[in-house]
């Protein structure tokens, strides 16, 4: 919709100047004192009409390329948004990454023995430090569970 | 942070840091006579300082070696975060 209104509105322009031009061009004129028109004698007419002529290639190039430019500009916006969107998951995904990740447990010592102990063993398989704030370890039978 | 039929609680505190790749001995706790299994959690926090929880359900066998196949039990017994 952008486009065509663009080029309507260049049409327009163009076409109300060499519209003018051409209506000018049909007007009489008083002719030279030899009694007949020459190229030279329209010189500044034929340099408008050259002029013009140039500048409609010139602002159609110029309209192409600034819409090449509108849409190279959205593509950019499009690229820069996956950019940002991929940076925003990335720093929500390092620390998950990061983190520490704790786990424990133990075993029974010593082995059928009267008296056994539970040794309550940690270990930290993530890659930052775990700060170990408390526990809790209770027995029970499988019934119970 | 606490599920299960058998919650469990931060009875023991315990401030202490854990290094990367770390592993260390908290504690001996008795083994009750005739318990068959010993289940439990740990509190920490990470270095944004988030709280996570592990928690844990062991079979206790005769060999002295706790195992982790402890079936028919509610999954929250296994919660990590």
């Amino acid at each position: 919709m952008r486009s065509i209104i663009v080029w309507a509105s260049l049409a327009g322009l163009l076409g109300f100047s060499l519209g003018g031009s051409f209506v000018w061009s049909l007007q009489e004129t008083k002719l030279a004192s030899h009694g007949y028109e020459t190229f030279f004698d329209h010189m500044p007419e034929w340099f408008v009409a050259v002029f013009t002529g140039l500048l409609t290639v010139v602002t159609f190039l110029l309209v192409r390329s600034t819409n090449r430019l509108w849409e190279a500009g959205e593509r950019q916006i499009v690229v820069a948004e996956k950019a940002t969107n991929a940076a925003v998951a990335s720093a929500e995904f390092i620390p998950r990454v990061e983190r520490a990740y704790l786990t424990g447990g133990g075993p029974v010592l010593p082995p059928e023995a009267a008296e056994r102990f539970f040794r309550v063993e940690v270990a930290n398989y993530g890659k930052t430090p775990a700060f170990l704030c408390a526990y809790d370890v209770q027995f029970a039978t499988l019934e119970e569970k | 942070m606490r599920a299960g039929p058998q919650t469990v609680f931060p009875w023991r505190p315990f401030d202490d840091r854990i290094a990367a790749g770390a592993e260390k001995v908290l504690k001996y706790i008795p083994v009750p006579p005739s318990v068959d299994v010993v289940y439990g959690a740990f509190w920490y926090q990470d270095w944004l300082k988030q709280e996570h929880i592990f928690r844990f359900i062991l079979r206790i066998p005769k060999d002295g070696d706790t195992r982790t196949d402890v079936t028919g039990v509610d999954d929250s017994y296994s919660y990590w975060d």
